[in-house]
């Protein structure tokens, strides 16, 4: 049974730097359709839209952290291999799950909230601060997901 | 640390030197000139012949700006103009240029090549069009003529269907209308992109029957222009010369237009902003009470500034009566924030959120620890710092003379660059665990562990407690903010009722929680505390509600604000958890450039390469959630315990221009 400890936890990273990077592959994705649309009236926007649609693409980030983490805990990445049996590994993988889950529908949420300040900005280029604070509301809990998934990460002794 | 006061202006300007009091106060520059709320009465008496028509000259101005632009290489660049690399004129040489140069006979000169233009290229394209049509035809060996005029007797045509029809077509007209038609068609091969043809002459009489023929095998004629009558080789070969005498006449036009852009351009700007000045001028004036005599300019002015203002009216005494008076209640003045010079950069925050209303508490003082602390903590690392320290220090130092709000900016990040370098080092992070993760960096070691106070990496417990007791903090100074602007209007009892209890109840939960937590001795005290507390609250909540029942049930309601206040503290983890992903991006950057070293031969180029344009990445992206989460932090959880925001900003009567630098005219 040496294996299943390092699937559980290959699992887990896979699951956290993939679905975090799904959700901010859609997030981005939806800022940037609405980005270039406001961008066909006036490209001096550019700088400000980038911005805007980069907002949701930090869950992705998240989520490569967390999957570093685990990859490091069992010495996937560089350093010598640590045993690792399955309760521990299932362990790792459910503390991959907090930003897996959490960075995946948040990013898609902040990526509407960002399109729709896109759309703000085109008509209120002065706003753009408050424009940057709202889908900043958002990442909030991909923030706190994250913590937790660190948290537990550090939690858990191999 | 507070909005300043203003004082409400009425002057009364006889008309004959409305002009030269509002280019004198346009020329200071400290003063707001509102527009008068009845200004519709104004209208009619506005209209006289000293009313120049601005717009028509801006949109010439506008259209030569925009249509120019591609053809004009500036000397500064956008971002030296930004940050302040503009010429300093004075008004009176640009009043000297706007009557020297005539901008309607510029823009139409220009909006001749312009036409010119466009028309050239819908002529070239034209001509491309013909040119394939041409090249299709290359094997039609008569002259174009017999197609486009005939002769007496004989007419020929050109026309194009699929092959089959074609051919079909052929065999009909050969068929019915015998040895008076010669038909020939050329049917490329399988597969080729060029279209089949065919070509018939025959005598003008049988037009008809040919037509005929025509429709109903679907061949559809092919148009060649009228003027076209040598062979196809030839026409092609003059088509050729046309198309060159077309580039020629292209080229002379944006020859023409790169010259004049490089002599005019800057005309053009500076006309350009004179025309915003004196636009604004004027729509100052009209926008003003008017009688048959006299003007009343309305506006505001920061006191501190009362006495400039009365100076630089003085000359005019004879013709003006300035009457400065305090805002009444109903009135909303212009905010401007006044602050102690380090903490300037802070108010453009706080506008960012939204200007305070007149007479309340300003927050770009208090905001500023916290604000730089909590950057410090998200950004977390010495390199990083050290990093955007040094582009913003190279920055003031090389622009001199960069608009306000851009310096108070850069100086913001050069303050926030610094408070990361701090909280880097007592964290022991310099581009992450780089002194830790090379080994040929270890002779650092010592001078980075002499700094270092704590890991994050290994004790996140710690830091999460310091982030969460940092947020008690800032909320307990939003609290005593909210009590002091209560205090300031006089409302004694709100103050000790609403932020009185919840002080009280707050620190006695927190009394009772350290009480479970190896303080025993301060358990009951904050038991005791939290009850009064939470009585006072009861009692004191409902106040408005009318109705001794409801008064009570709004008052034990209140109470349930206390999981907003536990959510407010939770959420400063993120402090936390920002300041460990800036480390961790860092540190995974650093052992993939140490695992790529590895490499024969080229490792060490694909180890800087990651390495540097890691860090980069890990930078910027980075920098934006150091920016954006503390900023919530104050907009969220600090401003919404005290901050009414609703006010308008000041905008000073001044010259507002985009490629010079106005100044004074003697000076210049």
């Amino acid at each position: 049974m040496d294996y299943l400890g390092i699937t559980f936890v290959v699992l887990g990273a896979a699951l956290a730097a993939g679905m975090a990077g799904i959700g901010s592959a859609i997030g981005v994705g939806i800022a940037g359709e609405v980005g270039a649309g406001v961008m066909t009236e006036d490209p001096g926007k550019f700088g400000l839209v980038l911005m805007l649609q980069a907002l949701p693409g930090t869950q992705g980030i998240y989520g490569l952290l967390i999957a570093f983490f685990a990859m490091l805990k069992v010495g996937l990445v560089g350093g010598a291999p640590v045993p690792c049996d399955w309760v521990h590994g299932l362990a790792v993988m459910f503390a991959c799950l907090p930003i897996a889950l959490g960075g995946w529908i948040s990013a898609i949420s902040q990526g509407k909230t960002s399109a729709a300040c896109i759309q703000m900005i085109a008509k209120q280029p002065g706003e753009a601060g408050k424009a940057v604070i709202l889908p900043a509301m958002v990442e909030t809990y991909a923030v706190l997901a994250l913590l937790v998934s660190i948290l537990l990460m550090n939690g858990i002794s191999l | 640390m507070a909005v300043a006061s203003v004082k409400k202006i009425e002057l009364y300007v006889h008309r004959a030197s409305v002009n030269d009091v509002l280019a004198v106060l346009q020329e200071r520059g400290i003063c707001e000139i509102a527009p008068a709320k009845d200004a519709e009465d104004a209208i009619s008496v506005r209209a006289s012949e000293e009313n120049r028509d601005y717009s028509a000259l801006q949109n010439d101005v506008n259209y030569l700006t925009r249509f120019l632009a591609p053809w004009y290489v500036d000397p500064v660049g956008s971002l030296g103009r930004i940050l302040g690399e503009r010429d300093d004129v004075s008004v009176e040489s640009l009043a000297q240029l706007a009557a020297q140069s005539d901008i309607g006979e510029m823009a139409a000169e220009v909006r001749q090549r312009d036409r010119k233009l466009t028309e050239l290229k819908s002529d070239m394209q034209q001509s491309g069009v013909l040119r394939q049509t041409l090249e299709g035809l290359n094997g039609f060996v008569p002259p174009l003529s017999i197609v486009t005029e005939g002769s007496q007797y004989v007419t020929g045509f050109l026309g194009t269907g699929t092959a089959d029809r074609l051919d079909e077509w052929k065999k009909a007209v050969e068929a019915e209308l015998g040895a008076d038609i010669e038909c020939h068609i050329a049917l490329p091969e399988k597969g080729s992109q060029v279209q089949p043809w065919g070509s018939a002459i025959y005598l003008r009489s049988l037009e008809g029957k040919f037509s005929e023929l025509c429709l109903k095998y679907g061949i559809a004629k092919i148009d060649i222009p009228d003027g076209l009558t040598g062979t196809v080789a030839e026409e092609l070969e003059k088509l050729a010369v046309n198309v060159g005498a077309l580039c020629k006449e292209e080229q002379n036009c944006k020859d023409w237009l790169n010259r004049f852009a490089a002599e005019h351009m800057d005309q053009i700007r500076k006309l350009g902003d004179y025309l915003n000045i004196m636009k604004e001028r004027q729509e100052a004036r009209d926008e003003s009470l008017h009688t048959e005599q006299t003007v009343l300019l309305q506006g505001w002015v920061p006191v501190h500034q009362e006495s400039e203002l009365r100076r630089s009216l003085a000359p005019f005494e004879k013709d003006i009566e300035l009457i400065l008076s305090e805002p009444a209640a109903e009135e909303e003045p212009p905010i401007i924030l006044e602050n102690v010079k380090c903490a300037r950069p802070f108010e453009m925050l706080t506008m960012l959120y939204g200007a305070p209303v007149y007479g309340s508490v300003d927050p770009s003082f208090p905001m500023m620890p916290f604000f730089l602390l909590f950057f410090g903590m998200c950004y977390a690392d010495a390199g990083y710092g050290i990093v955007i320290t040094a582009i913003a220090l190279y920055f003031l130092n090389k622009y001199k003379r960069m608009p306000d709000n851009i310096k108070q900016a850069l100086v913001l990040v050069k303050y926030c660059g610094i408070a990361t370098i701090i909280f880097g080092a007592v964290t022991g992070s310099w581009m992450g665990d780089m002194i830790d993760a090379f080994s040929f960096l270890a002779f650092l070691r010592p001078v980075k562990d002499f700094f270092t106070l704590l890991e994050p990496m290994k004790d996140p417990m710690l830091l999460l407690g310091i982030s969460l007791a940092l947020g008690i903090v800032h909320i307990y100074c939003g609290i005593f903010l909210a009590a002091w602007a209560n205090i300031r209007q006089k409302n004694y009892f709100a103050a000790c009722a609403d932020q009185g209890g919840w002080l009280v109840l707050l620190t006695g939960l927190l009394f009772f929680g350290a009480g479970s937590f190896g303080k025993p001795a301060l358990g009951p005290v904050g038991k005791w505390m939290a009850v009064a507390g939470a009585l006072i609250l009861v009692l004191t909540q409902g106040r408005e509600k009318k109705g001794i029942f409801s008064k009570f049930i709004s008052g034990c309601l209140s109470l349930y604000n206390v999981t907003s206040y536990l959510g407010d503290v939770l959420s400063y983890s993120r402090l936390l958890a920002l300041g460990l992903v800036g480390g961790a991006v860092a540190m995974i950057i650093n052992l993939m450039s140490s695992l790529c070293g590895g490499t024969a031969y080229v490792g060490w180029i694909l180890a800087l390469l990651i390495f540097f344009g890691g860090h980069v990445f890990s930078m910027v992206i980075n920098i934006l959630g150091a920016f954006v989460h503390p900023l919530r932090l104050q907009y969220v959880e600090f401003f919404g315990k005290f901050y009414n925001s609703g006010g308008k900003a000041f905008e000073p009567f001044s010259y507002k221009t985009e490629y010079v630098n106005v100044s004074d005219g003697k000076k210049a």
